[in-house]
């Protein structure tokens, strides 16, 4: 992204339409989302029966419909209320220009993230630990017990629930140190692992760009084999915190992937409104925050997860549309709501992952149960089974991968709104020594070959 | 049209979001009904389905927040009919809505404002990034009596303590009820700080409102009033 165009973005969230909040959301998010649905004849497209989708032409027909959408709207700043539009040049610009591979990661942790297509026989990059809170005492210690399993490729990294016993508030000096600090633990965690030259993206703690500038600007993190994080909030919107993190990654030169959800349930509606809006979200976040790899995800506010049936569909149509018709490299989030110590944690995981991997994401970051809400209720055994499951899902087929994830969908889908309740580190890891209980061990076996026996092979 | 089927018609009005139908429906029925009653059986009945069907997935946000604008709207016909010495019952009490400092997460405020709409609530939303003494400011300056303060990521949960530290350290504790959530609360965090109540999801909150009001305690709780879904 060039200096003109960075001034140029930010010069459009200051002259751009004006919209109010409530005209932003239902005049433009939710009347244009509906009305492109209709235009372009996807109303009713959700097909339960098909999560794991196979249907190209509807996958191309929505990235047409993305690309409309995209044209229409732009991203609202909230700071300002003004639209930064882009024309469909200037977005197919972006997109032609976003690499199709980029190296993260230093030595002998170098990974090369890379652009796939559906059905690849390729398994995407696997990106562990995603912001879950945990405590100080445990923080560097299970960082290290994750990264020591070797099939995580890089980390987004855990978050530190205090610092030197404070709590850290977002929007204030807090979030500097913290940023800072935050920095400071995973480089020694790494270390301690001997994977110092794995990839990480950034300061995960980071609400707001304060903690982002001040984990990056004091060398807690290296742009050679670092990436950063640019956040923004649903729906098509950005804000001065996500246009600071654009404007000081992109000065600085380092690697970005962005991040933004759109909320099955929401504005967005149905699984077919949601997709939609996705993948606009997800061409206009590079244009705009000049993004090189990720975009966004989505999520069933309903039950916070995102291992329904609706939310797998949406989820594979969104990976199928921008991979076939693109060469960005797109991300997916995995959002459980059973957590650690459940079997349906790993049902939903599975689900998931299988089907990420199968409809052309590059990139995949999990586990994330229970959207992170509880201290020290992640586990190193979650991600090695995430990583398991990323590999052995590259060996299927997009119809084989529906197979297994209806099967799946039988064995947890009726809890999605009463999930069974988890177990935290220390009930299921030995703290001191960070090796898994057996009880543990053996529950995550027996799923193992579960998924073996409907057609997973490890 | 018989009263019979102009409820009906009001009802479905108010469901799809029909702001002009719900406002000329409403005049018809003005002319035949008790306006507490026009608030009963068509604005609650009505909201209520809303609200169902909003759980169980068959309408979205958007419906949602039609409906509840459609109801508002036959509510500002309604409303100026009821002699002062009537009341609107356990409806029409006020709360004060925000998402904390540091916090620009919005939707899931955005619906616990519908939901609470919804269900006769009038609910005063300050917004996103607020400061934990504008929630008590506004509060006291329209008269609520709930505070509800939401937070979606660790940073900003200091926040929600904060209000309630706030209010004992003013002597105002007791005038408030302080209900907090959002995606990184736990119900163990609403007991740490002394809230007076926590739900999973917005659709506890009409549960929790009929909780509160049932024990006629005055805050603070001893113990928060939890719903987990």
């Amino acid at each position: 992204m060039s200096t003109e165009w960075i001034m140029e973005v930010l010069d459009r969230a200051h002259t751009g339409p004006i919209f109010d909040e409530k005209t932003w959301n239902m005049e433009i998010i939710v009347k244009k989302t509906r009305e492109v649905l209709k235009k372009h004849g996807l109303e009713g497209a959700y097909d339960g029966q098909n999560p794991v989708s196979t249907d190209d032409s509807l996958a191309d027909k929505f990235f047409k419909a993305g690309i409309e959408l995209a044209t229409n709207t732009g991203l609202w700043c909230q700071d300002t209320e003004r639209v930064v539009e882009v024309s469909k040049e200037e977005i197919e610009k972006a997109l032609n220009d976003a690499p199709d591979q980029m190296d993260v990661g230093l030595g002998a942790d170098v990974r090369t993230r890379k652009a796939r297509k559906p059905g690849e026989k390729s398994s995407p990059l696997f990106c562990a630990a995603v912001g879950d809170p945990t405590s100080e005492e445990n923080y560097i210690k299970l960082t290290k017990a994750i990264v020591e399993e070797q099939l995580v490729d890089m980390i987004s990294g855990l978050t530190p629930y205090t610092i030197l016993g404070k709590e850290i508030r977002g929007g204030t000096p807090y979030e500097v140190v913290a940023g800072y600090i935050e920095g400071a633990w995973k480089k020694q965690a790494l270390e301690e692992a001997g994977r110092p030259g794995l990839a990480t993206t950034g300061v995960e703690l980071s609400p707001t760009s304060l903690g982002f500038m001040g984990g990056w600007g004091v060398g807690s993190f290296d742009i050679k084999k670092d990436v950063g994080l640019i956040l923004s909030p649903p729906e098509l919107r950005t804000t001065y915190d996500s246009l600071n993190m654009m404007a000081f990654a992109q000065c600085s030169g380092m690697k970005t992937r962005g991040g933004s959800t759109t909320l099955l349930g929401g504005l967005a509606g149905g699984p077919e409104g949601t997709a939609l809006l996705s993948i606009t979200n997800n061409i206009l976040q590079y244009s705009v925050h000049g993004i090189l790899s990720g975009g966004g995800s989505i999520y069933d506010l309903r039950y916070n997860g995102n291992a329904g049936r609706e939310s797998l569909w949406a989820i594979s149509v969104i990976g199928n549309a921008l991979s076939r018709n693109s060469h960005l490299m797109i991300g997916a989030l995995i959002e459980e709501v059973a957590g650690p110590g459940t079997r349906m944690f790993f049902y939903e995981a599975a689900a998931g992952l299988i089907n990420s991997t199968v409809s052309g994401y590059s990139g995949v970051l999990a586990p994330h149960a229970q959207g992170g809400a509880k201290m020290d209720h992640l586990t190193p055994l979650e991600c090695r089974f995430c990583g398991e499951i990323l590999k052995a899902s590259a060996k299927l087929t997009r119809r084989e991968a529906n197979e297994i994830v209806l099967k799946l969908l039988e064995k947890y889908e009726e809890n999605l709104f009463s999930p069974p309740a988890p177990s935290s580190l220390k009930d299921l890891y030995f703290v001191d020594t960070m090796e898994p209980k057996p009880e543990w061990v053996g529950l995550y076996s027996d799923v193992k070959e579960e998924l073996s026996l409907m057609g997973l092979e490890f | 049209m018989n009263q019979k089927e102009l409820i009906k018609n009001l009802q479905e009005a108010i469901l799809k979001g029909d702001t002009e139908k719900c406002k000329t429906l409403t005049i018809e029925l003005l002319e035949v009904k008790n306006p507490l009653e026009l608030i009963q059986e068509c604005g609650v009945a009505a909201m209520d389905e809303a609200g169902s069907l909003f759980q169980s997935g068959s309408i979205f946000l958007p419906e949602l927040i039609m409906a509840s604008e459609a109801m508002q709207a036959a509510m500002d016909y309604i409303l100026p009919e009821i002699k002062t010495e009537e009341t609107v019952g356990e409806r029409g009490e006020k709360v004060v809505l925000g998402t904390v400092t540091g916090d620009i997460h919005d939707i899931g405020k955005n619906i616990v404002k519908t939901v609470l709409s919804v269900s006769g609530f009038e609910v005063f939303d300050i917004g996103v990034d607020i400061a934990p003494k504008s929630f008590i400011s506004k509060a006291d300056e329209v008269g609520a009596r709930y505070i509800a303060a939401s937070a979606l990521l660790t940073t900003s949960m200091p926040y929600q303590r904060d209000i309630v530290k706030y209010l004992e350290d003013q002597g105002l504790r007791e005038n408030y009820y302080v209900l907090v959530g959002g995606g990184c609360t736990t119900p163990e965090w609403a007991q740490e700080i002394g809230a007076d109540g926590w739900c999973k999801t917005a659709g506890g909150l009409p549960d929790l409102f009929a909780r509160l009001r049932s024990i006629e305690q005055q805050a603070p709780l001893s113990k928060p009033i939890i719903f987990d879904y």
